[in-house]
């Protein structure tokens, strides 16, 4: 005979109220971002919803006044590396460093997933499928930059790393970028 | 004097001191060569911004429902349970606990956990005291001295309590 469950403790007020606001106000962009980080629906719901879920749990470190979008944003980011570096262990795949040499990020795991291929099939804009092929530092600096406009101090707030590193990941990652947009144009025609 | 795509990429982003900014704009208005650079760079940010807005996409109608379901479902982890312990509610009351057993019970401690004693007195006070009171007076009971003396030769000290006194005074 199993020890009986215990009963989980039903939320506090407080903490309902401030995820409840935070989902309906930001949960859109958290989304969008997890999916620029992942590159694929499912990934960016699961994201999302464990970023959510550290919201609910910390949402007392939340210091009022501060943009409660960096802060979320922050907690994506980390999650998803932490998701990477579990994957790297699953699949033994080498994530590219931030300063070796490279023409393809290693985003894309060893073992071969045939719904997956399909899916980034159908990922039709070059520049989507360009962005999937940068590192996962590379494409959050990308996407923090370009699509979000923070600035480099907001980002190695985020990222938790110097200036220097976020400019030199930033002109690597363009650098790298525009190849492979230049690449997947000349793949369509 | 030319720039370099990484000076350009700083400048989109606004990242240049306000007076190289301003040099490198004056500077890309006459440089046909470094103008191009910068539209090329320029272009790039515009293709993500165009991007991300053609990808947008609406937050997925059962996230909200799955991580509320998350949440009441998920069990509180350790670091949870004692953080919650750390409220004012818990700890207020835990603490003032804590400082009454600090406060009585050191000393307790210090003299080891001894029980109070009831007030004693030693028998043979009493007996002694009656013993000279029954020598100055003749008349009182020869037996009860002779007993009294025989009390007095025993080796172990007796302790009675203040009931017991006052009995054998009534009995006197």
């Amino acid at each position: 005979m199993g020890v009986p469950r215990k009963q989980a403790e039903p939320p506090s007020p407080e903490a309902s109220a401030f995820l409840e606001k935070a989902i309906s106000e930001y949960g859109k962009a958290t989304y969008n971002f997890a999916y620029r980080l992942t590159g694929n629906e499912a990934d960016a719901r699961d994201l999302a919803q464990d970023a959510f879920l550290r919201v609910f749990r910390a949402w007392r470190s939340f210091q009022p006044g501060t943009s409660f979008l960096s802060w979320i944003y922050r907690i994506v980011t980390n999650l998803h590396r932490d998701e990477l570096r579990r994957k790297k262990g699953r699949f033994q795949e080498e994530i590219p460093e931030d300063n070796a040499p490279q023409e393809y990020g290693g985003s894309r795991p060893l073992a071969t997933n045939p719904i997956e291929d399909y899916v980034s099939r159908q990922l039709s804009e070059p520049m989507e499928l360009a962005l999937q092929q940068l590192s996962s530092e590379q494409r959050s600096v990308i996407v923090l930059a370009d699509i979000e406009d923070y600035s480099y101090q907001e980002i190695s707030d985020m990222m938790g790393c110097s200036i220097g590193t976020v400019r030199s990941r930033l002109h690597r990652a363009r650098a790298l970028l525009r190849r492979l947009v230049l690449r997947a144009q000349q793949e369509q025609k | 004097m030319h720039y370099t795509s990484e000076d350009f990429i700083d400048y989109i982003h606004g990242e240049l001191a306000p007076s190289e900014d301003a040099r490198l704009y004056a500077h890309v208005a006459t440089c046909t060569g470094c103008h191009a650079a910068y539209a090329q760079e320029l272009a790039l940010s515009e293709a993500l911004k165009g991007s991300a807005i053609a990808e947008e996409r609406e937050l997925p109608p059962m996230l909200k429902a799955q991580i509320w379901a998350k949440i009441r479902t998920e069990q509180p982890t350790l670091l949870s349970t004692l953080r919650g312990y750390l409220r004012p509610a818990y700890a207020v009351p835990v603490a003032a606990a804590l400082l009454v057993v600090g406060f009585f019970g050191v000393p307790a401690a210090r003299n080891g956990f001894t029980a109070a004693e009831p007030p004693g007195v030693a028998a043979s006070y009493y007996l002694d005291e009656h013993a000279a009171e029954a020598q100055a007076n003749p008349l009182a009971d020869r037996t009860l001295r002779v007993n009294n003396a025989d009390e007095r030769s025993s080796t172990t000290p007796l302790i009675i309590n203040s009931a017991t006194i006052s009995q054998t005074r009534a009995t006197n």
